[in-house]
């Protein structure tokens, strides 16, 4: 159906303003106000209800918060859990970063794209209502003719006292069919786009392939890369080896130098610290051999050190009593070197008992040691 | 700022202008035929580009060890460009957001060209980190896609990730929000085009906007909205990229004070960088009577404020160094003042917190060549300032044994020329091709502080 408009045109944001009050409230049908910029307080002058876009943008930002943080749940903690720092898989506080940037990006992508589909706009569009220099500096109003009494000439008096530069009447004619659209909906454009993408699968799909083979690689040159064999001969180095020697003077982190030229004032000097020591430190140091003892060496040698530990009774070859005469006459250095080196059936356990340790176990044995010579005595003669 | 005769404000926009003239002079650059310094400016950033990219190349081929990095240095002149272009973008975002927010209207004139400055930053910014990886070709590994590896995800509790997320939904957020600031610009464009493939291309992006009334009533709905969802993205994301370090136990990098810290700096840097460009801007394509010398004012205000609070963040780290009793973190606020990267430090302090205290002079102020000069001299500091933070940290931690200085290679220089010159090459093209100034903004306030308008309406 055809319609008749009418479009008044003015030269400033007041006039339109006030032109548009008082349309609306003699009670004529607005059907547009074009404008080059947004003039505030026109959206109510022409009585436009208030849009409903922050409600969709309240519901996408939600929506994207919830779904993102759902999502680091089940990726971390239900589809393949990985232990990070001994930290909780499912450690929430860690994951509001994310979810904050995720909420951000679908409320604000998702709001434009709405205000994109309720306003009508894409790209290539072609602008529905075209008056002269709208956007430039021209405010256009436009009536609906919705009647045969329209009075044009009461309109223009009803709108000359706010700056009227120009009144029209136009026909505004239903396109016939529906318009061309622009590019992208064309529908032979459609129809090529769609009909290579078809083409390029199917290309894809029947390509023979070779899928023992390692896809195809870019720059190759940092994922294989080319070590020296530890053994080989090099050219890089004046004396022809890879392997390198450390270098003088130090020592590999882990390692404990031992001047053995002075073990005897070594020893005099831990006896004396020890005996600065408070009574309180020394039962500490107690406790922690008697744990030391208990975790290594009490499930073979058992409590009292008898060779009697669990083991025996399982059937596994009893050790040798730590009570014993062999016992007795080990040197506290050869004792140390046996646990930390292992000998028979007994494992090593230097990389597992830590050097202080080791010594804290070999002193609960000498008190163990001492404990049983004492009562051998007092049971003999 | 009443003037005392006619109760009114001062007018933001200079010139007495109609809307026609704000169209036809915001218009103008795009219109006439590009000048021979044009040419001359984008071929010198051409230069640099090809520079970077022939760095980026050449390190790709051969591998990170093209760089200074060693055992104990493993973060320095990339990262630190990184976190320096990030910052860079911040101003745009918080002149289009925050001042938005606060109902600033003097920043109609900067915001379009600001915002367009955030996101070259950010795609400068966005290249550091892909480069760095060592297999850049392996990069969407970091976005958690269902995939033939398990499927096995990211690591959603590392701050790497979530830096990651930061800066692509800030590089998407910040796109949209300008280009919904373009689409009216572009049909003003698209109106004025008398060449058919001029009208044709403005068509197609200016979305067929006609200036409705309803139209404008969502636009400046949605305009609000993003402004209250970027006012925080903003923030979140240096405090983002902070936490890439104070989650560290790096002594110097290891503090609580990062995240406020890191949004100050960046702001501060940020306004240094829109001023430089702006105050080029204006020069070059006349727009005087749009960024007048009340905006310069502004924005040296703002410098001053962020640059306070980041002179403040200087003081509190070594403050807190300092009681807080810890040995290292003391040696490492000593060692940033007096070690072997003194000068580093010392060109931070004097660019960042001696420079700037000159703008509280109103005849700084006003002098715009003082203002550009100060304006790159803190971009200098603050490179500086992430150079002191990242790499003299590193290199002196708990271990005298793995201490180890780091100097740039040549290719490392040749990435960050690189970077400058795809930064100036595509705000060159933006100066170009579309409307450096918000058309549209600024004839909504054109009428402030003019007799014949009245006070805006809030």
């Amino acid at each position: 159906m055809n319609r008749r408009l009418l479009v008044a045109t003015f030269g400033d944001e007041e006039d339109i303003l006030a032109a548009t009050r008082r349309v609306r409230e003699t009670g004529y049908s607005i059907v547009d106000v074009f404008t080059p910029f947004a003039v505030h307080g026109l959206d109510t002058a022409a009585g436009v209800k208030p849009t409903r876009l922050p409600w969709v943008c309240f519901a996408l930002g939600l929506s994207g918060a919830v779904a993102k943080l759902w999502y680091q749940i089940w990726t971390s903690a239900t589809s393949w859990p990985v232990n990070v720092g001994g930290k909780p898989v499912n450690s929430v506080p860690a994951f509001v970063p994310v979810t904050f940037e995720i909420m951000v990006l679908f409320a604000a992508v998702g709001t434009v794209a709405a205000f994109l589909i309720v306003s009508r706009l894409r790209p290539g569009r072609r602008p529905a209502h075209v008056y002269d220099r709208t956007t430039d500096d021209r405010f256009t109003l436009v009536l609906l003719q919705d009647d045969a009494g329209f009075d044009v000439d009461a309109v223009r008096r009803l709108l000359q006292p706010f700056g009227l530069l120009d009144l029209s009447e136009r026909t505004e004619i239903p396109p016939e069919k529906p318009p061309r659209g622009s590019l992208l909906v064309r529908p032979g454009y459609i129809g090529a786009l769609g009909g290579g993408v078809i083409l390029f699968t199917l290309l894809t799909y029947l390509t023979p392939r070779d899928f023992t083979e390692p896809n195809l690689m870019v720059l190759p040159g940092m994922v294989r890369s080319v070590p020296f064999d530890p053994f080989a001969a090099n050219d890089i180095f004046p004396d022809g080896k890879t392997l390198r020697m450390p270098v003088a003077g130090t020592i590999a982190r882990g390692y404990y130098p031992i001047d053995s030229s002075k073990s005897v004032e070594i020893a005099d000097e831990v006896r004396s610290r020890y005996s600065k020591l408070s009574p309180g430190e020394r039962s500490r140091l107690d406790e922690r051999a008697l744990q030391v003892f208990s975790t290594f060496c009490q499930p073979c040698h058992g409590t009292s050190g008898a060779g009697d530990g669990l083991i025996v009774g399982h059937g596994y070859p009893p050790p040798p009593a730590l009570t014993g005469v062999s016992a007795l006459r080990l040197k506290d250095g050869e004792m140390f070197n046996l646990i930390t080196y292992g000998r028979g059936n007994m494992p090593a356990l230097g990389h597992r008992v830590p050097r202080e340790d080791r010594w804290l176990a070999i002193r609960h044995i000498r008190q163990l040691q001492q404990k049983a010579v004492t009562t051998a005595e007092g049971e003999g003669p | 700022m009443a003037d005392p005769t006619t109760g009114l404000r001062r007018p933001l926009i200079g010139g007495d202008k109609s809307y026609a003239d704000v169209t036809r002079e915001v218009c103008a650059p795009l219109e006439r035929k590009s000048p021979a310094a044009w040419w001359m400016t984008i071929s010198a950033a051409l230069a640099m580009l090809v520079v970077g990219v022939v760095a980026v190349t050449y390190q790709l081929r051969t591998g990170i060890g093209t760089w200074g990095l060693n055992n104990t240095v493993g973060w320095a002149f990339d990262i630190t460009n990184f976190v320096f272009w990030i910052g860079i973008g911040h101003a745009g975002t918080l002149i289009s957001a925050i001042l938005f927010l606060f109902n600033q209207k003097w920043r109609t004139s900067v915001n379009r060209s600001a915002e367009a400055m955030t996101l070259f930053a950010v795609v400068c910014a966005g290249i550091f980190p892909v480069i760095h990886m060592g297999r850049p070709w392996l990069a969407h590994w970091v976005i958690p896609y269902p995939n033939a590896r398990g499927p096995l995800w990211v690591n959603f509790r590392s701050p790497l990730v979530w830096d990651m997320f930061a800066i692509s939904t800030y590089f998407i957020v910040s796109l949209v929000f300008w280009y919904v600031g373009l689409i009216p610009d572009l049909a003003t464009i698209r109106d004025r085009a008398v060449s058919k493939v001029k009208k044709a291309v403005t068509n197609f992006f200016s979305f067929g906007w006609d200036g409705s009334n309803r139209t404008w009533h969502r636009y400046e709905t949605i305009y609000l909205l993003l402004a209250g969802l970027a006012t925080p993205l903003v923030v979140s994301v240096h405090t983002i990229v902070s936490w890439d370090f104070a989650t560290s136990l790096i002594p110097g990098w290891h503090t609580t004070i990062f995240p406020p810290y890191f949004v100050a700096g960046a702001v501060f840097s940020g306004f240094a960088m829109v001023l430089t460009l702006m105050l080029v801007v204006r020069k070059v394509l006349h727009f005087e009577d749009y960024i007048t010398l009340h905006h310069v004012d502004a924005m040296s205000k703002v410098i001053i404020a962020t640059g306070g609070i980041v002179a403040l963040a200087y003081a509190t780290e070594f403050f807190v160094a300092l009681y807080s009793g810890n040995e290292y973190e003391r040696f490492t606020f000593v060692n940033r003042a007096l070690g072997p990267y003194a000068w580093a430090y010392w060109i931070m302090v004097g660019c960042n917190i001696g420079i700037p205290q000159l703008l509280w002079s109103k005849k700084v102020r006003s002098n715009v060549a003082a203002v550009f000069v100060i304006s790159l001299l803190i971009n200098v500091g603050m490179w500086f300032e992430r150079f002191v933070i990242i790499t003299i940290s590193l290199s002196r931690d708990y271990l005298p044994a793995s201490w180890a200085t780091y100097s740039p290679t040549t290719i490392e220089i040749a990435t960050l020329v690189g970077s400058f010159g795809l930064f100036f090459t595509l705000f060159l093209l933006f100066s170009r091709f579309l409307p450096m100034i918000a058309i549209g903004e600024v004839k909504g306030v054109l009428k402030y502080g003019r007799p014949d308008g009245k006070e805006p309406r809030e």
